[in-house]
């Protein structure tokens, strides 16, 4: 079966073609194309999305990408046998150019359209692991043969229940799925989400957008934990699976301010800041409290995967979204979990899997259609009519 | 009217307290530095509602809505809006902001408000959140204007 899929739920216009043959092991997802059109450098300037700039970026970049993904089938519309595209959630202004552009070819080709949830999608990109080659990985090694991170921990089977930790720049959720399709929200961000408050410290440092990969890179010139000074661990005791990053923001910009200004800033107005600013101490320090900032971040992540872990005693876990390109994260999940839990397997997507792409919403499209009767799959020809997206849809 | 607040739990009693003054239609303009309580007092807010689902941040959405089910009240949506990366009023409008305006049935709490005046309504109730010299105070005015 052949599935084409469209992605466009925030600053990246993605379109992908996926085979899938059965295999001895399940599924095996043969990736035919996977074209993603990043828009990071246009929004740059801006320090975050603009919602119109990204609507007018994707409108022009749609067609161009999917003919590129249609290559590998030489346009040949026959061969396809399922459109899948995000509904939500994510930004209206976004999402609406895909989902159109999907509801178009559902009815002018005449071919089934499965609505996929984004954050079902991150889930599903743990199946795409590596293609269809997924790396296998001896034990306690944090790193696979080739040097890269990730992949998956024993033999590539994701078994039920699996606990997922999904980090993006709009998510924090701890999810377990007992099957294909069944979803149970653990846990969630009670105010910022994890990549948010990368982006946000990266802010109050100014030190550029995206802030993760701006902060990670960072806190890779630092390499000791420093006495100095540490930021709160939000929640990280709470008895909940919920995680909070509002104030480990708000803790980082009282730091920030202190340090450089002296415990006095509170009274001093903005124009005394700006002459009391010390150059010196900016530059050493940066490294440092990008280091402190993303340890606080994985140190909260990894406890509540434990401990979600610990509960629901799942026989995997994935780390996926935007966040889990993160290589500390990566690095440092991967020790703890086969630490504390060598016998769950876990998985890792690798990176072009992680951000967001089109293959992931193949994926988890194909797994909602297996799960669909014979009345279910004959009404998704009237999709195009009736469907719109949601910005706030839920898993 | 200035309120002083000492900790996280009175700011989020405050924004019940102006909460139980809401009708319907109003709009109201949060304007603070970062980590000053925005979050803090639409949650305060959220909870008078009797909104029981989590307020996460709508930085990344720019929007989020919350119905709000109490046969009780006549305030049906609950609007959370964060303007922290826009520069104008228009990407507001862009996803369809207008629409809710003007609703008696709707309330809309914009964090970072002074980043969209272009667009704001000339009836707002405007929210000025400041750090304290203490530690975790904070000075909150809070201005009805008609």
């Amino acid at each position: 079966m052949i599935i084409l899929s469209i992605e466009t739920s925030c600053d990246e216009t993605a379109v992908s073609l996926i085979e899938i043959k059965s295999g001895k092991n399940g599924e095996i997802f043969n990736i035919l194309s996977n074209e993603v059109f990043s828009q990071i450098k246009i929004h740059q300037k801006y320090g975050g999305i603009v919602p119109e700039v990204a609507a007018r970026a994707h409108l022009e970049k749609i067609m161009p990408v999917l003919e590129k993904a249609l290559e590998p089938i030489k346009n040949k519309w026959q061969k396809i046998d399922l459109i899948a595209a995000t509904q939500g959630p994510g930004l209206i202004t976004s999402l609406l150019v895909g989902w159109q552009a999907a509801k178009t070819l559902s009815w002018f080709y005449k071919k089934p359209l499965v609505p996929v949830n984004h954050l079902a999608g991150h889930i599903c990109a743990g199946w795409l692991n590596k293609g269809f080659t997924p790396t296998l990985r001896s034990r306690g090694s944090d790193r696979n043969p080739d040097g890269t991170v990730g992949g998956c921990v024993g033999e590539f089977k994701i078994n039920f229940p699996l606990l997922a930790l999904i980090v993006s720049g709009g998510h924090t959720e701890l999810v377990l799925m007992k099957n294909h399709n069944q979803y149970k929200i653990l846990g969630q961000t009670v105010d910022d989400a994890a990549g948010e408050c990368f982006d946000k410290v990266a802010k109050i440092l100014n030190i550029g957008y995206p802030g993760g990969p701006a902060i990670s890179k960072e806190a890779a010139k630092f390499h000791v934990p420093c006495s100095k000074f540490h930021f709160p661990r939000p929640m990280i005791k709470s008895d909940d699976l919920n995680f909070s990053f509002a104030g480990l923001k708000t803790a980082a910009l009282y730091k920030w301010n202190e340090l450089n200004y002296g415990a006095q800033y509170k009274k001093l107005d903005k124009k005394e800041i700006k002459k009391t600013i010390h150059a010196s101490v900016t530059e050493n320090l940066i490294p440092f409290f990008c280091y402190e900032a993303q340890q606080a971040i994985i140190d909260v992540l990894i406890a509540k995967t434990l401990k979600a872990a610990k509960i629901f005693q799942p026989r995997s876990i994935i780390l996926c979204g935007g966040v889990a390109a993160n290589q500390e994260l990566r690095r440092q999940m991967t020790a703890a979990i086969l630490k504390n839990f060598p016998y769950i397997k876990f998985i890792i997507p690798s990176f072009e899997f992680c951000t967001d792409n089109a293959a992931m919403i193949a994926a988890a499209g194909y797994f909602k259609y297996q799960k669909m009767n014979a009345r279910q799959k004959t009404k998704l020809k009237n999709n195009w009519q009736n469907l719109e997206p949601d910005p706030q849809l839920e898993l | 009217m200035t309120y002083i607040t000492i900790s996280e739990k009175q700011t989020l009693k405050l924004g019940e307290k102006i909460a139980c003054q809401l009708k319907g239609g109003e709009v109201l303009a949060l304007i603070g530095e970062l980590g000053t309580g925005k979050t803090v007092i639409t949650k305060g807010i959220a909870r008078f509602l009797g909104i029981k689902k989590y307020i996460t941040s709508p930085t990344f959405v720019l929007m989020k809505l919350y119905k709000i089910q109490n046969s009780k009240l006549k305030i049906k949506n609950f609007l959370h809006i964060d303007a922290y990366r826009l520069n104008s009023g228009r990407d507001l409008l862009d996803i369809g902001l207008e629409d809710w305006f003007n609703r008696p049935d709707t309330v809309i709490v914009i964090e970072w408000a002074e980043r969209v005046k272009d667009i704001l309504p000339k009836k707002i109730i405007k929210v000025n959140l400041k750090i304290g010299k203490k530690n975790n105070e904070r000075i909150i005015k809070v201005e009805f204007r008609k």
